[in-house]
């Protein structure tokens, strides 16, 4: 006797699956698609049950983030103060914060909740997001801080993550004084430091507070919180796009433990992080990715390998090809590039899969060489080895991927987020309007995927194919037209597209017989609003292999 | 009070990929002037570090055996700069801080793209004392990469950052090679250039010994030059200032616990490594102090440098 069989009728379902793009109804069985179809053709499977729960909503496969980080869910343990409204894995919408005084009233209330909940005096406050480059000639410093509370330490992490600014109660609580000499502690005429923590080393001052802001992204209350902002947004399948731990039995404990539960709303694939070490040690390490795929479950993936080599445009640190940023200087390696193939050939050699973070011209060219060298002394065939960000790629290089068997995965997000700041401030107009250029790439023939790297913008598929189709700036600034995709064509890249690149196109991606049952379950039509509204089609949550997960 | 058991001395080794950052490293381990040292490692390294010596010498007395094989290496992660800023290094240093009674001095191998000012930024944090940037710099092949548009940025900033340079794989340039070199490096930076076999007492300075009594005295080594002072009177703080702008060249360290006539009552430490110098009150004077009453300095230079300018040097105070 065959498992019960559930059909599924809606407005619309685009299935991404080319023999069969549109259809009214599913039929899903054992967690996976059964059937697709109209209600008719999918009425005759015996022994099914028609549930019409769904019948308004339009379905397209859920969406796969390819790139973002599991610590984005533990950001929303702490306080949230950025400058856009921004929506918890709750569902509560958060405003953003527009001034400077929005960011202390954002404060003062929690720090009375926090008192009316019990905590300590001791226990800080912490808070992240803010984003100064949207308050030009203001700055945050501890005698704001000192107006929320002058006992409770309070610790505000910027939006870069290279900065934070403190209160008195936490500079008395730790030691932070005048006789406190290190480059990233500003202090004022009179030698006192202002309260700003700037790069790491200054950051770890902050003690407890620090200590508490990082050890939090690592519980299983952000795991769990990460999973909860996937379904508030369509998402079934997230990255933890590297991940130095993952080949350690704690860490696949602690990501089993959370993400194999029936509750948890999404499937999690983790990528490995290489640790420093030498080649005997990449080998190993090479050895035991390949074993830590012996922990993975439907749910939850490991694996691949993630490799990151230079830094981000917006904090002029990404290597850029000639003629480099507007003030002539050029970016930071984070390994020495004649060093990458080396790194990588324990993995490449072991059949893993390669992504590696490439946000300059210059580095995607490093990872290019690295990938010929690669193939030239191991050939592979359908290694799938992918450009991450892949900002100011160029048509040679996208033409050069395609030769080579890559993926590009787009940072699209930057065009609203920081595009303005592109075009006045980093690279000029002109290379500004080529950052993800996304039509260039898919007219070259280049798999291609799109992604938020949350928490450095906010999880959410919809946002990251709005912003590929319209490519606007927050000032709302038309950054670089020629480079706009179709609808269709940014759903392929949040969906199929982005599953190719985690080689799980033959179980999630599409809406088809075999697959997943993983679905997207939206209010509205991609297809049939007008494509300046894509970001704000409502999402009523998702199905994760057969179950129903209501968004927040 | 012995504040090295407050602050571990931490001197930070950078240099691209293939200077020679791990071989000085197992120098360094091979013979460790009998400290205990923690090495931190960040590097995607073409050999490892020799763990045998690190199983072989653990240094002094009294520690021996408190740690496993192994024990003190510790290796970091490389970061991404993009996707987190997370806690890595801090998280390393932590260990670090949990076996301070255990160590004498901590190292920390910079990745061979790193800039070794920011994570000399760290020997500032609770725990550490600044012990001096050492970069190392492969003299047959820094031209070359100053020139190379993808890494003569990155390697120039690494030689600026230097409170020392040490010059690796002299022997394998011809005899105006090195000189040229040399050249390269003084447009980028005033610090000192050691060569390559460097003594390790170069790289971690000598304490001014108590019980030295009478005039300057020097002790006999083969690599380098060496004076020490005690000092009979106090000093003011003003010739302390003095001396630290007149430092002759090659002089790699110094160190010094010097009573002042403008704060008697407390310790004052001068310490330079190589280009930098710094002056700090630390803690009040016991009278335990080495020298004759008012302290003792003590000062190190590069092979070949002239005795007699040391002695003037140190002849100020
Ligand atoms: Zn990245
Ligand atoms: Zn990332």
């Amino acid at each position: 006797m065959a498992s019960p069989t559930t059909i599924y009728t809606a407005a619309a379902i685009h299935t991404l699956d080319p023999s069969r793009p549109d259809a009214k109804a599913v039929a899903v069985r054992d967690g996976r698609v059964l059937a697709v179809g109209s209600v008719e053709e999918l009425q005759r499977i015996e022994g099914a049950t028609v549930d019409g729960s769904l019948e308004r909503f339009t379905l397209l496969p859920g969406f796969v983030e390819a790139h973002c980080h599991a610590m984005a869910g533990g950001m929303w343990l702490h306080t949230y103060c950025g400058y856009f409204d921004r929506q918890g894995p709750d569902g509560r919408v958060w405003s953003g914060c527009r001034s400077m005084d929005d960011v202390i009233e954002r404060l003062l209330k929690a720090d009375a909740r926090m008192t009316s909940e019990g905590a300590g005096p001791d226990e800080p406050l912490l808070a992240w997001g803010l984003d100064p480059i949207y308050f030009p000639g203001e700055r945050l410093v501890a005698r704001h801080l000192d107006r929320v509370s002058t006992a409770r330490p309070i610790l505000v992490m910027h939006a870069s993550l290279h900065l934070a600014t403190v209160n008195k109660a936490l500079m008395e609580a730790e030691g932070i004084t005048p006789d406190t000499d290190m480059d990233g502690v500003p202090k004022d005429g009179s030698g006192w430091p202002i309260g700003e923590l700037r790069e790491p080393a200054a950051m770890s001052l902050a003690g407890t507070a620090f200590r508490k802001f990082w050890g939090r992204t690592k519980s299983e209350d952000s795991l769990r919180n990460f999973g909860n902002k996937a379904r508030n947004t369509g998402i079934t399948t997230l990255t933890d796009l590297g991940n130095r731990e993952s080949a350690k039995e704690s860490e696949i404990e602690r990501f089993r433990w959370v993400v194999d539960q029936e509750g948890f709303p999404a499937r999690v694939s983790v990528f490995h992080m290489p640790v420093p070490g030498t080649p005997e040690a990449l080998e190993q390490a090479a050895a035991d990715v390949v074993a830590s795929r012996g922990a993975s479950s439907a749910k939850l993936r490991f694996g691949h390998v993630k490799l990151v080599i230079d830094g981000s445009i917006q904090g002029w640190t990404a290597r850029l090809r000639w003629p480099h940023y507007l003030d002539g200087g050029n970016g930071i390696w984070v390994v020495p590039p004649e060093q990458v193939t080396d790194i990588l050939r324990p993995y490449h050699e072991a059949g893993l899969l390669i992504h590696v973070h490439c946000n300059g011209d210059e580095a995607v060219d490093v990872w290019l060489e690295a990938v010929e060298s690669l193939l030239a002394e191991t050939p592979r065939i359908d290694h799938r080895h992918t450009v991450q960000h892949c900002q100011l790629t160029s048509p040679d290089q996208y033409r050069r991927i395609a030769a080579l068997g890559m993926c590009a995965n787009l940072f699209s997000n930057h065009t609203f987020f920081w595009g303005d700041q592109h075009a006045s401030s980093t690279v000029g107009p002109d290379r500004a309007a080529r950052m993800n250029s996304a039509r260039t790439a898919l007219d070259l023939g280049v798999p291609l995927s799109m992604h938020s790297d949350a928490p450095v913008t906010p999880l959410g598929s919809l946002h990251v194919a709005w912003s590929a189709v319209n490519r606007l700036t927050a000032t709302g600034v038309l950054l670089g037209p020629d480079e706009r995709i179709s609808v269709a064509e940014a759903i392929h890249a949040i969906t199929l597209g982005a599953a190719h690149q985690l080689k799980m196109d033959d179980e999630i991606g599409s809406i088809s017989p075999h697959k997943h049952a993983d679905l997207a379950i939206l209010e509205a039509d991609p297809f049939a609003i007008d494509p300046a509204g894509l970001r704000d089609v409502p999402v009523w949550g998702t199905m994760l292999g057969g179950r129903l997960f209501p968004a927040d | 009070m012995d504040t090295r058991q407050q602050r571990l001395p931490l001197l930070v080794v950078g240099g691209y990929l293939g200077a020679g950052k791990t071989t000085l490293i197992n120098t360094l381990l091979n013979d460790p002037q009998g400290q205990c040292i923690a090495v931190l490692v960040n590097d995607f390294g073409e050999i490892g570090i020799d763990e045998a010596l690190l199983a072989a010498e653990q240094g002094k007395q009294g520690k021996q055996g408190k740690q496993g094989k192994q024990g003190n290496v510790i290796s970091l992660a490389n970061g991404c700069v993009c996707c987190s800023l997370a806690d890595g290094f801090a998280t390393a240093l932590d260990r670090v801080r949990t076996m301070a009674d255990r160590l004498d001095r901590v190292v920390v191998e910079v990745s061979g793209v790193g800039e070794p000012g920011k994570v000399a930024q760290w020997a500032k944090t609770p725990g550490f004392s600044p012990d001096g940037v050492l970069v190392v710099v492969d003299g047959s092949r820094v031209r070359v990469q100053l020139a190379d548009p993808r890494i003569g940025q990155t390697v120039a900033g690494q030689v600026a950052d230097a409170d020392l340079l040490l010059l690796t794989h002299g022997d394998l340039l011809a005899p105006d090679g090195l000189s040229a070199a040399e050249r390269a490096l003084a447009d980028l930076s005033a610090a000192p250039v050691l060569r390559s076999p460097v003594d390790p007492t170069l790289l971690f300075g000598m304490e001014p010994v108590t019980g030295v009594h009478g005039p300057v005295g020097h002790a006999a080594h083969a690599d380098h030059v060496t004076c020490s002072l005690p000092l009979a009177h106090p000093v003011p703080r003003a010739t302390l200032e003095l001396w630290r702008q007149v430092r002759p060249r090659g002089v790699v360290r110094a160190k010094g616990i010097v009573r002042t006539s403008d704060e008697p009552e407390a310790r004052t430490v001068v310490q330079s490594v190589g280009d930098s110098t710094s002056i700090t009150v630390s803690g009040p004077w016991t009278g335990d102090e080495p020298g004759d009453g008012a302290g003792a300095v003590v000062a190190i230079a590069v092979p070949g440098t002239q005795r007699a300018a040391l002695v003037k040097w140190l002849g100020i105070l």
